[in-house]
């Protein structure tokens, strides 16, 4: 006996793209709607698929950015599955608790939602001729420290068991249900429907899967957004498939100097260079085809006609080169103000959210640089030892500022606003860039004395 | 000593040196590494290297060590005041304690510049913490701005449940507010309708008084509905009572026979017949006229038949013409005979005359003919041989060739017997046609023998015509008897010509059929006629049966007009008649009808046998009753009307919710209506008071519809309210601020981050250079300064202000001291301790001039500090300056090898082993 249905998770329904700042009025609503449009597709995929029911891996929307317009917008949704007699079960997340005002929603009679106190089991279609168990817990507040997972014990085996969790799957943590893969693994239990992590992946060692966020909203979520169609029987392996649906996709695209080259195969020197270079890059964008889009997920896709409505970019500028001498606060705006002018229309267009120069100007590669300069060699060699150097990595992360909130994996949504998350990573980048700048200084100034 | 200083780096024009006499002109003997070089420096020029003996070459540069000139000059000539103050030579990159440290320790001397700057970035944009203050305060600002507004919208989705909530207060209070609006405007429509509906109640009431006294069954059982039907038939009765009495003196006056009942019988008995003979009379009348007509005209016919047969023969007894006609039997030939005898006959004659005149003209020709060929024989030659006569000679030949062919070919074979005949025949015939003579006559051109055929055609001809003579003859004589045949049985005379009997016979046959016609049309008139006497006959018999006409004399066609008006009279005397008949009847039947009416009524006596008058009394005392129930009727009828009229008012959409409240059954019939509606009455005193009442609702409404009026103002603002809050507009453009602000916030805070933390690394880095590379030297150091100082101090160490050249002296106990707690002297001590130390360190061994350095030590430091410089002479070459004679002794005594030269008004002397000489000149200045 098995079931097919719709895994999905992490709306996020409210909280807008960042990147509709200097937008125009049509594309600005297009991105503040993104979310809203790709939760639309989602229930579409359900209703076209046919699914006997549909899942939600909490984070419907966001504490933080809920408003009346979402809460109907989500009720609306509900209720065409509602009329396509499609049940649908929700568990709550970190970011859409139990008694945060979740409860007040006038759901359709055909959503169920988990409780926050307990492990609930519900069967589908009913308690008489039941087909599937589906197990599910919500969060009652922000952080949930249980372990939930524990109590996901179903009684037999003889229909496929679903449990459906928000959690981090990290088995040290504190704040998101900690587990662990080899946790989930033991209970027996054929699939898990899991929601937290905006990435869809499948989890290994355990027959779980993130269907992730069906649309990025930000530069740090650059996969295509979509949800699993999951067909498992009971005691087997779980079918798995990703169904893209976010109407855009963010981009973030490098671009070394010390590499990049115009037509002519010069060096990029000059803002037309850079321009004419981005507008080739563009180009690419507009006619990659949707397998090029999602190669990188690691799981099938299935074969649709989806392709995005368009692209947010960001232009990271890193390397050495020429250009890097005409770029500067101001130059950087009018470079993406130009790129937006010309490719934030037609199908699919491309918004550019930012261009980033990380870029230096010429010198002589790092490594001449080390074998000719003691001091230059010294300092790549000292910052090499604190990269590996948990005691001066935290005098570094102290240094960062107070403008910078140190966070681990786990605390990556718990950041306040007006505060830049720093994590190993971010850290490892400032480093490099502050080694660049200093050996910029020290080159320059030597190239000065002599 | 200016000439050892700018001996490896030559002489730049604005050093402050004074100029040459004539040129600078310097030259050294420079032994490295045992390889001898010449040194030499001309003018401004740079300094020339060149190699001695054999030595390999060797860059200048490379015998300085790659040290630039200001740092030899520092590091290597060493006068008292540059021990303890920066030279004014140097600029603001060449610090002293970058020579004292070293050319590499130049750059890491920098670093702390380099630190400044990247600390100097990080503070303008967030001060010293990185928090929200210089740059990083506005984005920040601008987020925290942003994060309220998201706050306060965020907070609109509780303040949309509120006033949600506020509204469904609201509408609560409306919907209780319309249902007591509602209450009281039932009560006012429920009061209106009464005091609307009050007199006709009242009327209604009254009536129900007056109906319940009556006896209403019997009003029921009244046949009412009879009224105006008895009221008719009485009427109609006395009507026709008196058209039966005037339709009987009518006939009675009309009628000329005695016994009028008797003679009514039988004119009604007759009543079809004589309705059928009257609708005859005017076809009778036709017909009469009719046969009349036709008899006129078959006379006139006849006579004109008669005129015409006097015509075609006039021969004929007049008084006979028409048997003459019907005795010729026209019948026994047909036209076509006729036609085919005459015209036979004329064909033949015709024909016959033809033949006799070509007969006659081909035999005059014949005649002719003959003559000409007699008289053109006679003339011509009697012996002409004619082909008749050479017949036999060919004949003979032939058969002699035939002979003797057949014999050579019996003999010589077939051909020659065949060519030996064609040779004899052709011998004989060419010898009979040489016999033959040709001789022709002719008459007038014409030869005879063209005559002759001519002739033989004539005759030819003339037989054949004679033949057809005699057959057309023959013809004739038949087709003639026929024709007499024909004249004489058409009365004809044998003169009479085909075309004349032909014509005859057209006409004849003509008149005999206009006769047969005639004949035909007088028999079938004689046949009408006599049908039509007939027909009359019998209206003469039936109206003589009645007794209305005389039969008597009369032929029925001759009198038919007076016949006729007899059968019109009598059709008047029918009608009369019935008239009175219809009279009887109709009053008869009314009367049994207006008795059978009667019998309905229950009052009414008994009429089985009562006569008209007694039926007529009854009636009107059943009209008499009937008015009295027809009253009572039309009072219930009006109680009636008013029920339902107030029924179905009340019942009236608009009005029966008004009194539903009232209904105690869920009875169909409407009746609950009523009591309702009295039940209403009787609740109030009177109409006063229910004016009264309405008067209070009126006021009651107006106050609740002001309130409602209040809560539906209330219910818009709340719906407007929540519309607007029903919005995302607020967060999103919350979201935006706070997205702007960190799209401004982090490239600072990056910019911010990479600044500390290069800061960071450069102060990690100086500190690493300067422990790696000052270590070594301050040890070298302490280990000079120690001895100089004889152990008091035993160590120098770093304070890492090298910019200040500031160290710290550690004294035996382990004390230390800043260079500014020094005595002058040791404070030198110091300085000349690093720098000797960092000349020991140095890669090339360079000469060293120390100009009068040690002239503030005491002896013991004197002593201590001239053998360390004595050891430095075993790598270096030293050049000790000195004013000082005793300084020279003490050189003397504690260095071996040492060279001593006096300086005397600008000019060097010696080289001198000891130094008396040059004490010598100094021994003066120490007085």
């Amino acid at each position: 006996m098995g079931v097919t249905f719709l895994h999905t998770a992490d709306f996020h329904l409210g909280s807008p793209l960042r990147a509709v700042e200097a937008a125009s009025e049509s594309l600005a609503e297009r991105l503040q709607r993104a979310t809203h449009e790709a939760l639309r597709r989602v229930i579409q995929v359900a209703l076209d698929e046919d699914v006997d029911f549909v899942v939600v891996a909490g984070d419907l929307y966001d504490q933080q950015a809920r408003s009346v317009y979402a809460n109907e917008f989500l009720v609306n949704q509900f209720e065409r599955l509602e009329d396509a007699e499609i049940p649908c079960y929700v568990v709550h997340g970190n970011h859409d608790p139990l008694g945060a005002g979740a409860e007040k929603l006038p759901l359709p009679e055909n959503v169920h939602v988990f409780g926050a106190d307990d492990v609930e089991t519900v069967l589908y279609p009913n308690d008489d001729e039941p087909e599937a168990r589906i197990m599910g817990q919500s969060y009652g507040s922000q952080w949930e420290s249980n372990s939930l997972y524990y109590h996901y014990t179903p009684p037999d085996t003889a229909i496929p068991n679903i449990g459906l969790l928000h959690t981090g799957l990290n088995p040290d943590g504190r704040r998101y249900a900690p587990c662990g893969p080899s946790d989930l693994a033991q209970k027996e239990i054929d699939y898990w429907a899991l929601g937290h992590i905006h990435t869809p992946r499948l989890v290994d060692g355990a027959p779980a899967a993130y269907a992730g966020i069906p649309q990025g909203r930000n530069i740090g979520e650059t996969s295509v957004g979509g949800c699993l169609l999951v067909d498992v029987d009971a005691g087997g392996d779980p079918d798995i498939e990703f169904v893209p649906t976010s109407p855009i996709v963010w981009q973030e695209i490098v671009v070394d100097l010390g590499t990049a080259n115009t037509d002519d195969d010069a060096p990029l020197r000059n803002l037309a260079d850079a321009e004419g270079y981005l507008e080739e890059r563009m180009l690419d964008l507009r006619v990659a085809d949707q397998d090029s889009l999602t190669d990188a997920l690691p799981m099938p896709v299935a074969e649709t006609d989806w392709m995005p409505e368009g692209f947010v970019c960001r232009w990271t500028l890193t390397g050495r080169g020429e250009l890097s001498k005409a770029l500067n606060e101001e130059a950087t705006d009018v470079l993406a103000n130009q790129l937006r002018d010309r490719s934030s229309s037609g199908s699919p267009f491309v918004w550019t959210e930012s261009v980033r120069d990380y870029s230096a100007p010429p010198l002589p590669d790092l490594e001449t640089l080390v074998e000719s300069d003691e001091i230059i060699s010294e300092l790549v060699e000292l910052s090499n030892e604190i990269r590996g150097d948990d005691a001066a990595r935290a005098e570094l992360r102290a240094k960062t500022g107070d403008v910078w909130k140190w966070r681990t994996d786990e605390e990556h949504e718990d950041v306040s606003e007006e505060r830049i998350a720093l994590d190993d990573k971010r850290l490892d980048d400032l480093i490099d860039r502050a080694v660049t700048r200093s050996i910029d200084e020290l080159a320059t100034r030597r190239d000065n004395a002599n | 000593m200016e000439a050892v200083r700018h001996l490896g780096y030559g002489i730049s024009r604005g050093n402050g040196l004074p100029p040459a006499t004539d040129q600078y002109d310097l030259t050294a003997d420079v032994v490295v590494n045992g390889a001898e070089y010449e040194l030499a420096l001309t003018g401004y020029g740079d300094p020339a290297l060149a190699p001695v003996n054999g030595a390999p070459d060797r860059v200048l540069s490379d015998v300085f060590g790659n040290l630039g000139s200001a740092q030899y000059q520092q590091l290597f000539t060493i006068s008292l005041d540059e021990l303890r103050r920066m030279p004014t030579s140097l600029d603001d990159d060449v610090s002293l304690s970058a020579i004292l440290l070293g050319a590499a320790y130049g750059d890491v001397l920098k670093i702390p510049q380099i630190q400044d700057v990247f600390s100097d970035r990080a503070k303008s944009i967030g001060g010293k913490h990185g928090r929200d203050v210089y740059d990083l305060k506005e984005p920040i600002n601008e987020i925290r701005s942003g994060v309220d507004a998201r706050d306060d919208a965020v907070a609109q989705v509780d303040e949309h449940d509120r006033k949600q909530a506020a509204r469904g207060d609201v509408n609560s209070r409306i919907t209780e507010l319309d249902e007591e609006i509602a209450d009281l405007t039932t009560e006012q429509t429920r009061l209106n309708t009464v005091l609307t509906e009050y007199e006709e109640f009242e009327t209604l009431q009254e009536l129900n008084l007056e109906l319940d006294g009556a006896d209403l069954d019997k009003v029921d059982a009244f046949p009412t509905d009879q009224l105006d039907r008895a009221r008719q038939l009485q009427s109609q009765l006395a009507e026709w009572q008196e058209e039966l009495t005037t339709a009987e003196e009518e006939f009675a006056r009309q009628v000329s026979a005695e016994d009028h009942e008797t003679y009514r019988d039988r004119v009604l008995d007759a009543t079809s017949t004589i309705r059928a003979y009257n609708r005859e009379i005017a076809g009778w009348r036709e017909r009469v006229n009719s046969v009349q007509e036709q008899l006129s005209e078959l006379a006139k016919e006849r006579r004109k038949l008669r005129s015409q047969a006097a015509d075609l023969q006039p021969g004929w007894d007049s008084e006979s013409l028409l048997d003459r006609i019907r005795d010729i039997e026209t019948d026994l030939f047909s036209r076509d005979e006729v036609r085919s005898i005459t015209r036979s006959c004329e064909d033949l004659k015709s024909e016959l005359d033809e033949v006799e005149r070509n007969l006659n003209e081909k035999t005059a020709r014949h005649e002719q003919l003959e003559q000409e060929i007699d008289t053109a024989t006679d003339s011509s030659s009697e012996a002409s041989h004619t082909l008749r006569d050479q017949l036999p000679v060919a004949a003979g030949g032939t058969v002699v060739a035939l002979i003797v062919g057949s014999a050579v070919g019996v003999v010589g074979g077939a051909i020659p017997g065949v060519v030996i005949t064609l040779v004899i025949t052709l011998i004989v015939g060419t010898y009979a046609a040489s016999r033959l003579e040709f001789e022709s006559p002719e008459v007038d051109g014409v030869s005879v023998e063209t005559l002759r055929a001519d002739k033989r055609s004539l005759t030819a001809d003339i037989e054949g015509l004679r033949s057809r003579k005699a057959g057309l003859e023959t013809e004739y004589s038949t087709a003639t008897e026929q024709l007499d045949s024909l004249r004489e049985k058409l009365g004809l005379s044998n003169d009479t010509s085909p075309a004349a009997v032909r014509e005859f016979y057209a006409d004849i046959s003509s008149l005999r059929g206009d006769l047969m016609t005639l004949e035909g049309d007088v028999e079938a008139l004689d046949e009408k006629e006599e049908t039509l006497r007939s027909d009359l006959a019998a209206v003469a018999d039936t109206m003589s049966e009645l007794g209305v006409f005389d039969t008597d004399d009369i032929d029925p066609l001759e009198d038919a007009e007076k016949l006729f008006a007899t059968v019109e009279n009598t059709e008047d005397d029918l009608d009369l008649a019935q008239a009175v008949t219809t009279a009887q009847r109709t009053v008869t039947s009314h009367k049994d009808d207006l008795r059978d009416l009667l019998a309905e009524w229950d009052d009414a006596p008994d009429l089985t046998t009562a006569d008209s008058a007694t039926v007529v009394r009854t009636a009107d005392q059943f009209l008499e009753r009937g008015e009295r129930v027809t009253e009572l009727v039309e009072a219930r009828e009006q109680r009636d009307e008013i029920r339902v009229r107030l029924k179905r008012r009340l019942t009236a959409s608009a009005i029966e919710p008004a009194f539903e409240s009232y209904r105690d059954s869920e009875d169909d019939d409407d009746d609950w209506a009523l009591a309702a509606f009295e039940c209403v009455v009787e609740e109030h005193a009177n109409r006063k008071a229910i004016e009264e009442r309405l008067d209070t609702i009126g006021e009651t409404i107006e106050s609740l519809e002001t309130e409602r009026s209040e809560c539906v103002e209330d219910r818009v603002e709340l719906t407007k309210e929540l519309e607007e809050l029903a919005s995302d507009d607020d967060v999103r453009e919350a979201h935006a601020t706070i997205e702007a602000g960190r799209r401004r916030l982090e490239p600072l805070a990056e910019e911010y981050a990479t600044s500390r933390i290069a800061e960071y690394l450069l102060n990690e880095l100086h500190e690493r250079f300067i422990d790696r590379t000052t270590g070594p030297l301050l040890d070298e150091a302490s280990e000079i300064f120690a001895r100089i100082t004889d152990n008091a101090y035993t160590e120098v160490d770093s304070t890492n202000e090298f910019d200040n050249l500031d160290f710290q002296s550690v004294l035996a106990d382990g004390q230390t001291q800043r260079t500014a707690e020094l005595s002058r002297a040791t404070a030198e001590q110091l300085f000349l301790a690093i720098r000797l130390a960092r000349i020991r360190r140095h890669e090339s061994s360079l000469p060293v001039l120390l100009d009068d350095s040690i002239t503030n030590f005491d002896p013991a430091h004197h002593v201590r500090t001239l053998q360390t410089i004595s050891e430095l002479a075993d790598t270096n070459q030293v050049f000790l300056l000195t004013c000082h004679p005793e300084l020279l002794e003490r050189v003397d005594t504690h260095t071996d090898s040492a060279q001593y030269w006096s300086l005397d008004d600008g000019q060097f002397d010696g080289p001198y082993s000891e130094p008396d000489e040059p004490c010598g000149l100094l021994e003066p200045t120490w007085s």
